[in-house]
């Protein structure tokens, strides 16, 4: 059984609880258990500076589930630098909620235009609900 | 079908600019279901019409539609063959940027089923953007098709639910009373927009009804409020937009 990490999103009104049930059993479909816990300091979330110092100081790690790949959006722009980086630490990525696994670089890059796009999307749209696009339109 | 009574309506009937890719489907569909439901013939709108015959139900149907839905999804290209039977109607709604369903969902309505599709529209929490297409697998008529609500309809629908949201029944029966059903032969697909009312009513007919439906979006539309990359892939790109995007990879990673 592969042994993961996992790192809720300090940003979310989610309870705790529940991201971890949600990051559970993403591990679990991806052949593997959380055997560690941990989750960015609010202050440092948007540029998490948290993650990869940690994942280096823990031994025996293949991998680490993220609640969200929100959680490489919170910064100015997709934070594509952190993926590849922990990558080239020879881990795989898994994003529970949107259901998504990137194993190795050339896996981000197949992933990367439909990334870049939804972020692009989520920033135009931050803000806008459905009703105020409706009734514009 | 003209588009002024696609936008009036808010859904069309349109038939295939190319019956190859949807025999295709129908023909890779019909495999699987003999393999799983054991259905017999060489026929597949025959068969899938007296699908009923079998007499599976409950649980039983239900377990092994399930299963028929993860085979199809994961081995039967429904998006593409969809894509390319439709080709005209979905570039013409859409444009070249798409976004397609990951998943196809394939309904199964016997006759005098009790359980068919519930009264909702997609819209929210979907995109008001996305476009559905429910294709028929078999020649869909009266309570055999599925009922909608269009435009007008739809709007008169959700201020009645608004003087009484609390009444859910006589919503129900309203909608119920005012949807249209809407015929759809084998060679067709019923585009509708997200934001209208539909749903099935008990079928009646004396033949089952095959059914799938996949949603397309435009890859650049604004999302409803369900995650994109749990329920769509990208389906196709214009060669302009893959330039922006070579680009924008290589100044978000700089």
């Amino acid at each position: 059984m592969k042994s993961f990490y996992s790192c809720i999103d300090a940003f979310l009104s989610a309870p705790q609880p529940e991201q971890h049930l949600v990051i559970r059993e993403k591990a679990k479909k991806e052949g593997g258990g959380i055997t560690f816990y941990g989750a960015e300091e609010y202050r440092s979330a948007p540029v998490q500076s948290f993650i990869v110092p940690k994942l280096k100081r823990t031994a025996g790690l293949e991998g680490v589930v993220f609640f969200t790949l929100n959680q490489f959006r919170y910064g100015e722009k997709l934070n594509v630098k952190l993926m590849r980086e922990i990558l080239d630490l020879g881990l795989e990525m898994h994003f529970a909620r949107e259901d998504i696994s990137l194993r190795s670089r050339e896996e981000l890059e197949r992933w990367l235009s439909f990334l870049l796009v939804v972020d692009y999307t989520k920033r135009r749209d931050a803000g806008s609900e459905w009703r105020e696009i409706v009734a514009q339109a | 079908m003209n588009w002024e009574d696609f936008e009036k309506n808010g859904y069309g009937v349109f038939p295939a600019d190319d019956m190859a890719p949807l025999d295709e489907l129908r023909r890779q569909i019909f495999a699987k279901t003999r393999d799983i439901f054991g259905l017999e013939g060489e026929d597949p709108g025959a068969a899938f019409n007296s699908f009923h015959k079998l007499s599976i139900t409950g649980a039983k149907l239900n377990e092994l539609r399930v299963k028929l839905i993860r085979e199809v999804t994961n081995s039967v290209d429904s998006g593409t063959l969809i894509f390319n039977a439709f080709q005209n109607t979905i570039l013409t709604l859409l444009g070249p940027d798409l976004l397609v369903q990951k998943n196809t969902n394939m309904v199964i309505q016997q006759p005098n089923d009790p359980n068919p599709s519930e009264l909702h529209r997609d819209a929210p929490a979907n995109s008001p953007y996305e476009i559905v297409v429910w294709l028929p697998l078999v020649d869909c008529f009266g309570t055999k098709s599925m009922y909608i609500l269009n435009r007008q309809k739809t709007a008169q629908a959700l201020a009645k639910l608004d003087t009484a949201p609390e009444n859910w029944n006589d919503f129900h029966d309203y909608c119920l009373e005012t949807g249209d059903n809407v015929p759809a032969p084998y060679g067709t697909a019923l585009f509708f927009w997200t934001g209208l009312f539909h749903g099935s009513r008990m079928n009646a007919e004396k033949e089952t009804r095959f059914s799938l439906n996949m949603r397309y979006k435009s890859l650049f539309s604004p999302g409803g409020l369900k995650e994109p990359f749990e329920f769509f892939k990208i389906f196709r790109t214009s060669p302009l937009t893959r330039l922006g995007l070579e680009f924008q990879k290589s100044e978000t990673i700089r």
